[in-house]
């Protein structure tokens, strides 16, 4: 059986050099504006800074995926256009898209560059997985975390491609790349401005012993004095639907699979990806380095669950949609 | 106004859980009495809402009868066998009806003959819509977070007929979880349906009590309607030309009518406000995203 | 007080350099100030990347809160430099307040613990503009930077004396945690247990409180010692 390949987040080059040194098989990350998903102020690479995360990587093995993951601008493609022809110019392990009309400018500029459909595609299902890669030649796929552990064994039974999978961190609980309740509240959206409940409309409020969370103006969050806390993401708040108030959509919780590799492999798994480019170095670390293990230790056919709720929103892990019980 | 290509009002597909019958009598009334050129028919949000529901044929004749055009619309999260056995049936269908893809596994189907593409599917950019029309699709919904300035864009350079939202719930989010079924503390597997509770979405509030969302089982929508009655001459003046309006549980002939007045002139725009504020009392109308806002704000009065 | 500013629970504010703080009277301003300069200076010279992310921050002012220090931090973010001065009683409002642990704030801003989960933990308490300290988090993350290092740099010639007196602070500090940590363990258990484990452990800790009590004079006096020794 072959080794699950390690997909690390890095949202700073000493981000991406404490990856590749702590084991990761390939690092993700940005260019530092509105081309990709984790627009977050201070964070990304500029040109320079992802000439020489190739060249730290590469040195040591390790593989450099620039993601360019939101939705090109009408009336002003030009930093998404850049963007792919930078990626082509220095020459990339891959390229992370989403957008349809940026995969065809991609795949007809640069006929090399390798292509991965980004997870903000949503491409739930083989049909539109086959479309991808009949079209663009998408030669891996990073499936939506809306899907069950059978659904991505079938799927990967009706494609040729690659799939990788999202293996710790933040949980969208709605299928990405179709969700606008960022912008809905806020203004800004993933799609277009590559972010989520943004950070310039977060508020905390420390009201006597409790700690308020607040978006936009509106509360999504109240937490007790002893309670684990979460960032306000809207969709992972405490909302009154018909009198009761509780955690609607979704609980302050970060994926983990370190104890489900084995199930992983066997539906055909072939990455796993931790989300986290906005976390610390220190996460990074930590998480890269406890992967590492889970994932050697599946390929000597050991289980390894690892607990890293101390890094996770509310303290609390869960396998989300891999488990049909989540739904 | 532009003068020289006449503007289309659409009934978007009904987003809610209704009854066969209710649904049925709806789409009748429709048929005979509302003033639109396009009907969209079909469950987008969930394939299990589809058991036990035949009211479709009739529904088709008699809008076809009074000179609707029909639209077939497909599901916007294709996850299992059945989701597929759907999209594959309306797949078929796609040689007699005009069929809206909401999700890439139909696009994939699709392409090549005339189709629709639906919100659902994320244009954002020219060279997006260049890669749908070149497939062969004659007709666009837009997805509704677009700003005034990227419509603009777009109608400058599409060769299809787009259109846009301009009244309703705005759908937001799609999920493999059903917050119906969650909200009663009951399983996806054993949902009883519950979502046909809510004719209009489930009310979602902040713990303060502030209006947020609404869910409607797999799907979140805005609490808020869209209300673009105010826009419509500059989205005609930019080359759009097609007004989705989305179905709730109120007078929607109602609603249709005073669009198509507003279209044609006939009543001024207080005036249209004012018929459909007294419809859908008690809730907020938003324009936040077409002036580039939240999508929650309402710009101007 | 800043208006806006939170101070901890009584529960976060239940932490070992409080005690430390208590018994370790004020520094005088002037030479912790010119430290500060120093520091500040170090990194912008030798990690100009960061001042490139700070750059949106220009004007942006942050208030730092050691909760088991007495003394606070502001700090001023300028166009292509950094300003930092200690400040005991705060006389304006800040764009960000941010208060915590004084080593934990330090080990985030080396990267050492993750903010996030510090926050999730409610170790940490933030008010104001929640971007701009994203911002600055980001920032500080994007290069290697170690701030006992730096400020040890910034002694110059006296960093040999510094970093012994940096290593007793930090073994005082995590001597005092342990103890703690003792304490607020047996504060999970059942109630019986609870209580035989508080005296035990307040026997433990009045012992260990006195030990440390005589370190931390002769701590304070070497500080002082190296206060006067830094050029002006």
């Amino acid at each position: 059986m072959t080794k699950l390949e390690l997909v690390c987040p890095a949202g700073t080059p000493a981000a991406l050099r404490i990856a590749v040194d702590s084991g990761a098989d390939a690092v993700y990350m940005g260019f530092r504006d509105e081309t990709n998903a984790r627009n977050f102020p201070g964070l990304n690479f500029s040109v320079e800074e992802l000439a020489e995360a190739l060249d730290y990587a590469h040195t040591r093995g390790a593989k450099v995926l620039l993601a360019v993951n939101t939705y090109a601008k009408a009336g002003n493609g030009d930093p998404w256009i850049r963007a792919v022809d930078n990626a082509a110019r220095l020459k990339v392990d891959a390229i992370i898209m989403a957008d349809i009309g940026l995969l065809a400018y991609a795949k007809e500029t640069h006929p090399d560059l390798r292509l991965h459909l980004s997870v903000q595609a949503s491409a739930s299902n083989p049909a539109a997985i086959n479309h991808y890669v009949q079209e663009f030649g998408i030669r891996r796929v990073v499936l939506p975390r809306v899907l069950t552990l059978p659904e991505i064994r079938r799927i990967n039974e009706r494609i040729d491609i690659k799939t990788e999978v999202f293996a710790f961190g933040g949980m969208c609980p709605m299928a990405e790349g179709r969700c606008s309740l960022s912008s809905y509240i806020t203004g800004k959206s993933p799609n277009m401005n590559g972010v989520c409940s943004p950070a310039s409309h977060v508020t905390y409020v420390q009201s006597g012993a409790d700690l308020k969370t607040n978006l936009a103006g509106f509360t999504i969050n109240t937490f007790g004095p002893n309670e684990q806390a979460g960032y306000p993401t809207l969709c992972k708040g405490r909302f009154a639907a018909g009198g009761e108030v509780g955690y609607l959509f979704e609980e302050p919780t970060s994926l983990n699979v370190t104890g489900i590799l084995p199930e992983l492999m066997d539906a055909g798994v072939s990455a796993l990806k931790i989300e986290g480019r906005q976390r610390s170095k220190a996460y990074v670390r930590e998480v890269v380095r406890n992967f590492r293990a889970a994932i050697d230790a599946a390929a000597r056919g050991e289980r390894l669950e690892i607990n890293m709720d101390g890094l996770s929103e509310g303290g609390q892990n869960t396998t989300g949609a891999y488990d049909k019980k989540w739904m | 106004m532009d003068v020289t290509q006449k503007s289309g009002l659409s009934l978007g597909p009904l987003l809610f859980n209704w009854d066969g019958d209710k649904t049925r009598d709806f789409y009748f009334a429709i048929a005979d009495e509302a003033p639109v050129n396009h009907v969209y028919l079909g469950e987008v949000v969930c394939a299990k809402r589809l058991a036990g529901k035949d009211y479709l044929p009739e529904v088709i004749e008699r809008l076809e009868r009074a000179g609707k055009t029909v639209i077939l619309s497909g599901l916007m999260l294709v996850l299992d066998d059945r989701d597929m056995t759907i999209t594959n049936d309306l797949a078929t269908m796609g040689r007699d009806y005009l069929v809206e893809a909401n999700d890439m596994s139909l696009v994939s189907q699709l392409r090549g003959q005339n189709h629709a593409i639906g919100p659902f599917i994320n244009i954002y950019n020219e060279a997006s819509l260049k890669y749908y029309e070149d497939g062969g699709a004659s007709r666009i919904s837009l997805p509704p977070e677009l700003p005034a300035a990227s419509l603009r864009a777009l109608a400058h350079v599409a060769t299809s007929a787009l259109e846009v939202q301009v009244f309703g719930r705005l759908p937001l989010a799609i999920s493999a979880r059903c917050y119906h079924a969650r909200a009663h503390k009951l399983h996806k597997d054993g949902c009883q349906y519950i979502c046909d509770r809510d004719p209009d979405g489930r009310a979602v509030d902040t713990m303060d009590g502030q209006p947020f969302l609404a869910i409607n089982g797999l799907q979140t929508l805005s609490h808020s309607y869209i209300n673009l009655s105010a826009e419509l001459p500059a989205l005609q003046e930019m080359g759009i030309h097609n007004f989705r309006l989305s179905p709730h549980d109120v007078d929607m002939v109602k609603v249709c009518t005073i669009f198509r007045d507003r279209l044609e002139g006939k009543i001024d725009l207080a005036e249209a406000n004012d018929i459909l504020e007294a419809e859908v009392f008690a809730i907020e109308f938003s324009n936040g995203y077409y002036h580039g806002e939240a999508g929650r704000m309402q710009i101007g009065t | 007080m800043p208006p806006a500013a939170a101070r901890p629970t009584d529960n976060d504010a239940f932490s070992p350099l409080l005690m430390a703080g208590l018994l370790l009277r004020p520094l005088p301003k002037a030479p912790l100030n010119r430290l500060l300069r120093h520091m500040a200076g170090h990194i912008q010279k030798n990690h100009p990347a960061i001042l490139e992310r700070l750059a949106p921050l220009a004007g942006t002012e942050f208030l730092i809160c050691p909760t088991d220090l007495p003394h606070d931090m502001r700090m001023i973010i300028g166009t292509g430099q950094v300003d930092c001065r200690i400040e005991d009683d705060i006389k304006a409002p800040a764009d960000v307040t941010i208060s915590g642990p004084f080593l934990s704030l330090m080990d985030m801003m080396d990267g050492r613990i993750d903010g996030d989960a510090l926050f999730f933990s409610r170790s940490l308490s933030v008010e104001g503009d929640t971007e701009a300290l994203l911002t600055l988090r980001n920032a500080m993350d994007s290069e290697d930077i170690d701030l006992r290092q730096e400020i040890l740099t910034s002694l110059g010639p006296l960093k040999t004396p510094a970093a012994a007196l940096l290593n007793i602070t930090g073994r005082l500090y995590h001597g005092l945690s342990r103890d703690m940590s003792h304490i607020r363990r047996a504060a999970t258990a059942s109630l019986a247990r609870r209580c035989d484990a508080l005296t035990q452990e307040n026997q433990e800790l009045a012992r260990k409180t006195a030990e440390l009590e005589k370190k931390l004079t002769k701590t304070q006096n070497r500080l002082q010692v190296l206060n006067r020794k830094i050029p002006s």
